[in-house]
């Protein structure tokens, strides 16, 4: 009796040091890399939010055209079009220019996409962490000093890259397809990413740029005109 | 408002969680019944322990059946076992084989799951509930999570404003030009005012956080705190011992795969 209440003790005190563990290990790991939002001003931060979350309808209308309408295109050439779901991780980045930005921008974009009801389901998720993941690790490797031109390209086409990775491994396409068709695919979608998620990020910043709206942001200094 | 069923009590993260883990091992798997068990099980789930109808869990997924038919037809004509194997099916130069049936089958299925686990899961999640759980349990920084929760809250602004500014449109007489060179400049016709009027709705927003010191302080206290309690942890145990026995059953009988070929 006592052994057992003592193995279940033991085996309590061992799930709460695994789950506290893995609790926290989040938070370390962001500190670790400077990723605190620290820095942010709460205006930086809601507005980042907002353009996710509008990226995260943009995603999600993607991917119902692509659940239908680009169905007609066959598997390696699909990957083309998929640079678009990108967008969160460049264009909050290239408008907030803070640490941090990427991985939010487009994680949040994924949540919501997922929220409205896609094809993908959970899934969605794991595809926003890499290309998140794959955008902050190139702007952070500009120490998040520079998040226009090749930052911005850069990061769109790791994302893009990172993004076929997971895909081959979760869609199986290794099963089905022959490797040189999955190779296309991969050159594709990160050609497709730097031109669909970082060139219209850009043109789409500057749109927005120059409505005036986003002023005092890291995106407009410098560039609003006042008469 | 429905009654709150087994489901929406549970922890946020934990439900999230047990998603995650479900999605996974399906990944490893390679034949199309086991993700088919897996899918009916989860609709059991959605009405029994959640509280869904089968219709409101069915039919946001139809429109997948189109993709289904998609996967269908490049394994048909693409998979790269059609040239070795032998034809269950002829229809005239196009040869169905059972791999390219059973590729197809697999990851229509997977996919299926995939859509289902996470319906289910947003339908019984409150979205405040799963911020506080992001915050209480994996220590998401609580500005980070707030200011979300604000720009996930205006999904509901920005779908009026979109028929606001269609309707101020339609109203000047704007043509709406078809085809596929003008998709970027109806996009940016509609892109853009709705993004300022987001962005400008979140600085107001802001200030009024910023004026009740949001984030001035390090930590903060909640009205609401979300735990993990013992029957959280049931219920993880429970997922994972469904998993296990279906996977498990399937693969004894000859079912469940975990290799292609």
């Amino acid at each position: 009796m006592t052994m057992k209440t003592e193995a279940v003790a033991m085996l309590r005190r061992a799930g709460r040091t695994i789950g506290r563990g893995f609790s926290v290990l989040p938070g370390v790991v962001a500190r670790r890399l400077g990723l605190t939002f620290k820095d942010w001003t709460t205006r930086e931060l809601v507005v980042a939010a907002v353009l996710s979350v509008a990226v995260g309808v943009i995603f999600w209308g993607w991917g119902l055209l692509w659940s239908s309408a680009f169905q007609a295109i066959p598997f390696p050439f699909s990957y083309a079009l998929v640079g678009v779901w990108m967008m969160g991780g460049l264009l909050v980045p290239y408008i907030i220019r803070r640490p941090g930005a990427a991985l939010m921008g487009e994680l949040v974009a994924a949540f919501v996409s997922m929220a409205l009801g896609n094809q993908w389901g959970i899934l969605t998720m794991a595809s926003g962490l890499v290309q998140g993941v794959g955008a902050e690790v190139v702007f952070g490797g500009f120490r998040w000093k520079r998040f226009t031109g090749i930052a911005l390209y850069g990061a769109a086409a790791l994302a893009g890259g990172f993004s076929i990775l997971l895909d081959i491994f979760v869609y199986s396409y290794y099963a089905a397809y022959s490797w040189g068709s999955i190779g296309l695919g991969a050159i594709l979608c990160i050609v497709g990413s730097i031109i669909l998620g970082g060139m219209l990020s850009q043109l789409l910043g500057e749109a927005l740029a120059r409505t005036g709206v986003l002023s005092g942001l890291a995106i407009s200094k410098g560039k609003v005109k006042r008469i | 408002m429905k009654p709150a069923g087994y489901l929406d009590q549970r922890n946020p993260c934990i439900k999230l969680l047990a998603v995650v883990l479900a999605a996974l091992s399906l990944t490893f798997i390679f034949d199309p019944v086991t993700p088919a068990v897996l899918f009916v099980i989860t609709l059991a789930a959605g009405r029994f322990l959640g509280g869904l109808s089968l219709r409101s869990q069915i039919k946001p997924l139809w429109i997948f059946v189109i993709a289904g038919v998609a996967i269908l037809l490049a394994n048909i004509f693409f998979n790269k076992e059609n040239a070795t194997s032998p034809a269950i099916l002829s229809l005239g130069a196009v040869k169905v084989t059972g791999p390219a049936l059973w590729a197809a089958g697999t990851l229509w299925l997977r996919l299926m799951s995939f859509a289902l686990f996470s319906l289910v899961f947003v339908k019984t999640t409150e979205p405040q509930h799963l911020i506080l759980s992001l915050i209480h349990q994996l220590h998401l920084n609580y500005r980070v999570a707030y200011g979300t929760l604000v720009g996930y809250r205006m999904l509901p602004t920005l779908q009026s404003d979109y028929q606001t500014i269609r309707a101020a449109h339609r109203v000047r007489g704007v043509r709406e030009a078809q085809g596929l060179l003008h998709i970027w400049s109806r996009f940016r016709r509609y892109a853009v005012p709705l993004l300022t009027g987001a962005v400008r709705r979140a600085g107001r927003v802001a200030l009024a956080m910023d004026a009740r010191a949001f984030g001035a302080l390090p930590g903060r206290t909640y009205r609401e705190r979300i735990v993990v309690r013992r029957s959280d942890w049931v219920f993880l145990a429970a997922v994972v011992a469904a998993l296990a026995v279906v996977v498990a059953g399937l693969w004894m009988i000859g079912i469940t795969r975990f290799t292609i070929e």
